[in-house]
């Protein structure tokens, strides 16, 4: 149904929009939160995250001597330790995926608007990628160009890449149909242009919201390569590696697996619900349903 | 007692913008085996009071007032009570008949669900009964029909399916909501018999709803006018339609293009020797899928039409869905996979490449048939508009800000579009944008492809004004397609009447309207209906059963000799080609075309 609306550009009325999605609000606070913590917090306390300190072993959360969230059963920090795992874990989580999107998005809406034999070959490549074991992929990485976390970024990014052109790819080949993209084509813009200015920003709403699926599921693999030995190495940590410690002391040191899990939990809760807000926040004919 | 009792009715939004009233106060009575007319422009709150008596309203809508069905109270009264009356004792059948049927089911089994479920028939005697319904809606075959899912039936015929299935409970009452506005002529004109038939068969009462007054016409008793919520008039359809109390029906008794009066007169521009475009034995074909290694197939969409424009000319193709008329404006602006000759100003626009075929792309535009569909969501008005002059380098930014501004101007709109998005305009605002964009690279021919058709009739006939004055002020060429012939009777200078691909009659516009000489372009004329009681509820107009022919399987002779009433054994056997007619200006492909003019 039609209203008449108020002037107003699109930053203003995602703004608007968003504004009005609670649930959006209290995530995107959290969220901001989160990442200050993980940056200023190893500034916050004295104790370093690698240093070991067996006269400290598995000390409970206390104020006492700064340790706010305890130690584990080396002494080390785990305060320090956590905020430090998070640096690491959101980082891989936001460059990997943003790699794959660039990617993705840019693979895929060339294949979807070309079409035909370009898309063929195009998205052929892509399946055998798809073919190829992701472990295998990853190990042989690691022999030629040894252990790095730099390596974790390109391999992650190198796979979550596939699944984004391929949707991109799909949702391309129904927007090339639309009017506005034949409009553009009649008046002789070019194929660049169309891609860029009528078909991206079109794909806006899905990308975001794949994107937000993406991060968590990039923060997963990081923590299973970490589990596997693959991953970031001791004394570095991320918060999977800090979970998967935590799982062995479970029964005696509870608050070294549920404080890291709380943390990647809620973590991984608010970018889902950042997502949902940002699809619908960013969708120009929202705020008129 | 009447059988619906509609009192204060009021519904209205709640948006994050505000509450929105989208019917104010409407209050009705329905009688028994009434038949009545609900008109208005889009967005007058029609359809939606027809939704909150059926507790259909979205859920951000809240009805308020008192509607009592059969003396009992239905207004919100919740899911439950409403399942027994929706379906059962008051249907509905809606505008778009492929969405309203579920893909994935045959027809019968879909149609005999809803005895199964609604009046616990055994599934014998429900299909028995469907099969009965069918034949009353006149769907050729019904009973070997009933396994065909909807996607193998034509709209018109998936139109007359829904109907079957709104009647199959017997209801008391029947809501058909725009039932005919997507569909051809020649399909409506039987739609609105049919349904006139049925509803005295059957002794239903009937509730039209429609933008158009000419559609409602035949088929009503009384009528009541809508604007902005607020019904304005009521009274019966003879009343209403010759004394028309407020301006707002006058309004759109006045928009609808009437084929019985004189047409509007046009003023030529004065025209150059030299066609503008000049298209010679055009044809369109797309390939069909190919099965397995076998050849490869194609479906003609256009089969060899000739077509000249000058400037400041307008010719206007008409025909039914699928004659290819869309096909043959895309060929026209050198899209698509045609084949033959275009040629543009002496040169040869198919072959054209690179800056030369850019050049000419600037002269020839297009402007489509669903005008918020062809504007890009995600770019303002200005950016939309800007477009082709940023393509085509037309000047720096300050030069096309100020055209812009100066295009918005001439098609109506005022500034404050610049920075506002399409889906805040209403369709008929959204084609002026699009006409604008048209506008912005100077061009010498504009394709209008359906570029009316999607509207209100009012903003329709504004959209004509606005065409005809660009036409006068820039000695625009038009193409303009339609399958509205009293809408191409308002713009045209020439006329093409196409059928599966050919042209069957060509010729001035005037001369072909008051003789035509082809039946096909004769039963295109009948089918029109007019906003006149008297004259639309008299009129017969023949059903047509008759298999059309598919575009692939034309047989060697003209392709309308299976509906033709003329239809003879030579028609059959040859292909008749366009003659010239009183060694005028018309031509006629049809051998019967010398005997005496069909009578209008």
């Amino acid at each position: 149904m039609m209203v008449a609306a108020d002037r107003k550009a699109l930053g203003w009325q995602a703004w608007y929009a968003m504004r009005h999605d609670r649930l959006l609000i209290v995530s995107a606070t959290l969220l901001v939160l989160i990442v200050v913590a993980v940056i200023v917090g190893p500034w916050l306390t004295p104790h370093s995250y690698q240093t070991m300190d067996l006269s400290a072993v598995l000390i409970s959360p206390q104020w006492a001597d700064y340790r706010w969230f305890g130690t584990d059963d080396l002494g080390r920090d785990l305060f320090a330790r956590v905020m430090h795992g998070g640096r690491v874990s959101l980082l891989v989580g936001i460059v990997s995926t943003f790699v794959s999107l660039v990617v993705g998005v840019l693979y895929g809406a060339t294949a979807g608007y070309f079409g035909g034999r370009v898309d063929h070959l195009m998205m052929r490549f892509v399946d055998i990628l798809y073919a190829l074991p992701f472990m295998f992929f990853v190990i042989l990485l690691m022999v030629l160009f040894g252990r790095n976390i730099l390596l974790i970024f390109v391999a992650i990014g190198a796979v979550n890449w596939l699944d984004m052109a391929r949707i991109v790819r799909g949702q391309t080949l129904a927007l090339r149909r639309r009017e506005y993209v034949e409009a553009a084509e009649m008046a002789g813009a070019s194929k660049r242009r169309i891609i860029f200015r009528h078909i991206v920003p079109n794909l806006l709403g899905v990308v975001v919201v794949y994107a937000t699926l993406t991060v968590p599921q990039v923060i997963l693999i990081e923590s299973f390569l970490s589990f596997i030995g693959l991953g970031v190495q001791e004394p570095m940590t991320s918060w999977g590696a800090l979970v998967q410690r935590g799982t062995e002391l479970m029964s005696i040191a509870p608050w070294v697996l549920v404080i890291p899990s709380l943390m990647l939990a809620v973590s991984l809760l608010c970018l889902n619900f950042v997502g949902d807000g940002l699809r619908d926040a960013l969708d120009p004919k929202d705020g008129h349903r | 007692m009447s059988l619906l009792c509609v009192d204060d009715l009021g519904v209205r939004f709640r948006t994050p913008t505000g509450v929105i009233d989208a019917v104010r106060s409407l209050s009705f009575r329905l009688e028994k085996g009434e038949s009545l007319a609900i008109v208005g422009e889009s967005g007058s709150g029609k359809s939606q009071s027809m939704a909150a008596i059926l507790g259909l309203l979205a859920e951000n809508g809240e009805a308020t007032g008192s509607v009592r069905f059969d003396g009992q109270e239905i207004l919100n009264s919740g899911d439950r009570a409403l399942r027994q009356i929706r379906g059962r004792r008051i249907s509905i059948v809606f505008q778009d008949p492929m969405t309203s049927l579920n893909p994935y089911l045959s027809i019968g089994q879909q149609l005999s669900r809803v005895l199964i479920e609604q009046r616990n028939l055994a599934a014998d005697t429900a299909q028995a009964e469907v099969i009965r319904m069918l034949d009353a809606v006149r769907l050729p075959a019904a009973k070997t029909r009933l396994k065909s899912f909807p996607h193998e039936f034509s709209g018109g015929m998936r139109q007359r399916v829904l109907i079957a299935a709104a009647l199959l409970c017997r209801p008391d009452i029947l809501i058909a909501d725009e039932p005919t506005t997507a569909l051809d002529v020649t399909v409506q004109a039987g739609i609105l018999q049919l349904l006139r038939e049925l509803q005295e068969s059957f002794h239903t009462a009937l509730v039209m709803i429609s933008h158009d007054l000419a559609v409602v016409a035949g088929s009503s008793d009384r009528v009541i006018v809508m604007d902005r919520g607020v019904a304005i008039e009521e009274g019966t359809t003879r009343e209403v339609f010759s004394q028309p109390q407020t301006a707002c029906t006058q309004a759109l008794l006045r928009a609808v293009p009437r084929l019985d009066e004189p047409a509007p007169v046009r003023h030529r521009v004065q025209r150059e020797e030299r066609p503008l475009i000049h298209a010679k034995q055009l044809s369109v074909r797309y390939p069909m899928p190919r099965q397995g290694f076998g050849r490869q197939r194609f479906f003609t969409a256009v089969r060899g039409v000739d077509l000249t424009l000058h400037d400041g000319e307008t010719v206007g193709v008409v025909g039914e869905s699928g004659c290819g008329k869309s096909s043959l404006a895309r060929a026209l602006v050198n899209r698509g996979r045609h084949q033959g000759d275009i040629s543009y100003l002496g040169h040869d626009l198919i072959r054209m490449r690179g800056d030369e075929l850019k050049r000419a792309q600037r002269d020839l535009q297009f402007v489509f048939q669903d005008p918020l569909g062809s504007l890009n969501p995600r770019m303002t008005i200005e950016q939309i508009i800007a477009e082709p002059a940023e393509i085509h380098r037309m000047g720096d930014r300050r030069e096309i800000r100020r055209r812009v501004i100066e295009l918005l101007e001439r098609v109506g709109l005022d500034q404050t579009a610049l920075t506002r998005y399409p889906h805040e305009f209403s369709g008929g605002q959204c084609q002026r944008v699009c006409i604008a964009r048209a506008l912005m690279s100077k061009p010498r021919l504009l394709v209008c492809d359906e570029a009316v058709s999607a509207l209100d009739v009012t903003v329709q006939s504004s959209i004509l004004d606005l065409l005809n004055q660009l036409q006068q002020e820039l000695s625009l060429a038009i193409l303009f397609i339609a399958h509205d012939l009293a809408v191409v009777r308002q713009v045209s200078d020439t006329l093409l009447v196409m059928y599966l691909g050919r042209v069957v009659e060509q010729g001035p516009a005037e001369q072909i309207y008051r003789s035509p000489r082809h039946p096909y372009t004769r039963a295109l004329l009948d089918a029109v209906p007019v906003p006149d009681p008297d004259i639309e509820r008299t009129r017969q107009y023949q059903n047509e059963d008759v298999a059309i022919p598919t575009p692939w399987n034309i047989g060697p002779g003209c392709s309308y000799q299976s509906r033709c009433p003329r239809a003879t054994a030579r028609c059959q056997q040859e292909r008749p080609t366009l003659e010239p007619i009183d060694g005028g200006l018309q031509q006629v492909a049809c051998f019967h075309a010398a005997e005496p003019v069909l009578e209008r």
